[in-house]
């Protein structure tokens, strides 16, 4: 399996666009996705992977292989999503406005704790979950949302994250529990809304 | 949220991940054994955990790689094969003058 991709990456380095594009195939949806979710829509996920094979493609003859393709690949796409990041400066959300709820009366109150873990609803067979949970990751604040999506879901080491995102490991840990716990509380939400919908209709 | 709680709260993220000293372990524990509402915030936050680390990958639309390609080949034509030859053929001249050189 290496053997044939060090040889699809040799071919694509003398400037062979179909050895590219199996090699682009092969990587594109995990970096798609994790593109989407650190910029939130699926507009700037699509201009962060076109960006990155163009360069990718630019920059074939430099790769050394001390990487794997695919890990080369994605740390660019990475380092391009930061950029549009720090370009966007979002607007801070509070992290208050997003662990309380509001009431029809307007006033805001604290979750309540209830245990969905075991309810059959919390799965990924769920699209409604699922769908709720994209949407979620994609509306933490930025600096939550960054190292989340790099440890949750790609795995990477809170060392390398500290050092892509150029903050201490306890910085980033801190942000993964913050990321977490938010998650936590908007599945909760969805969940109390689940049970309430249910009593609603016997 | 009695305050006792809270201090228990942001330790679960460590706590999960093995990452706690023994001490600080073992209090947690005993205070789960207490609480419900603080078990029922582990096991939805382990849940959510999962949920999140095993969320499927998304599809990249086929026209956004049709485009990549199309990109790629617009932007980038290889060099035709005369051109190759050309340039081969001044690097080997090149190459055998510095030879010749350092031998007389």
């Amino acid at each position: 399996m290496k053997k044939k991709e060090a040889e699809l990456v040799s071919r694509a380095k003398n400037g062979n666009r179909e050895a590219f594009e199996i090699l682009l195939k092969k990587y594109e949806a995990r970096t798609y996705s994790s593109a989407y979710r650190i910029l939130g829509n699926r507009s700037d996920a699509a201009d962060v992977l076109q960006e990155a094979a163009i360069r990718a493609f630019q920059a074939l003859p430099k790769f050394s292989g001390r990487s794997t393709f695919g890990t080369w690949f994605y740390r660019i796409a990475i380092n391009l999503c930061l950029l549009k990041l720090r370009k966007q400066k979002r607007a801070p959300i509070s992290l208050e406005s997003m662990t309380t709820v509001r009431k029809d009366d307007g006033e805001e109150q604290p979750f309540e704790i209830t245990d969905w873990s075991h309810n059959p609803a919390a799965s990924l067979a769920n699209t409604e979950l699922r769908e709720l949970l994209e949407k979620k990751i994609a509306g933490l604040p930025d600096i939550y949302r960054t190292p989340f999506v790099l440890y949750e879901t790609e795995d990477l080491p809170v060392k390398e994250i500290a050092r892509i995102l150029k903050i201490s490991e306890s910085a980033v840990k801190t942000r993964l529990h913050r990321s977490r716990s938010l998650l936590r509380e908007k599945l909760s939400t969805y969940f109390q809304h689940l049970k309430k919908h249910r009593v609603a209709q016997y | 949220m009695v305050i006792i709680c809270r201090r228990y709260r942001i330790s679960l993220s460590a706590y999960l991940e093995n990452e706690l000293d023994a001490n600080r372990n073992r209090l947690l524990e005993e205070h789960l054994i207490d609480c419900p509402e603080c078990v029922a915030v582990l096991e939805t936050f382990r849940k959510t955990i999962a949920l999140c680390r095993n969320l499927p990958l998304l599809q990249v639309p086929d026209e956004l790689h049709s485009r990549i390609m199309q990109i790629l080949e617009r932007e980038f034509q290889p060099e035709p094969p005369a051109i190759r030859l050309i340039i081969r053929r001044k690097t080997t001249k090149k190459r055998r003058g510095k030879k010749t050189k350092i031998k007389t």
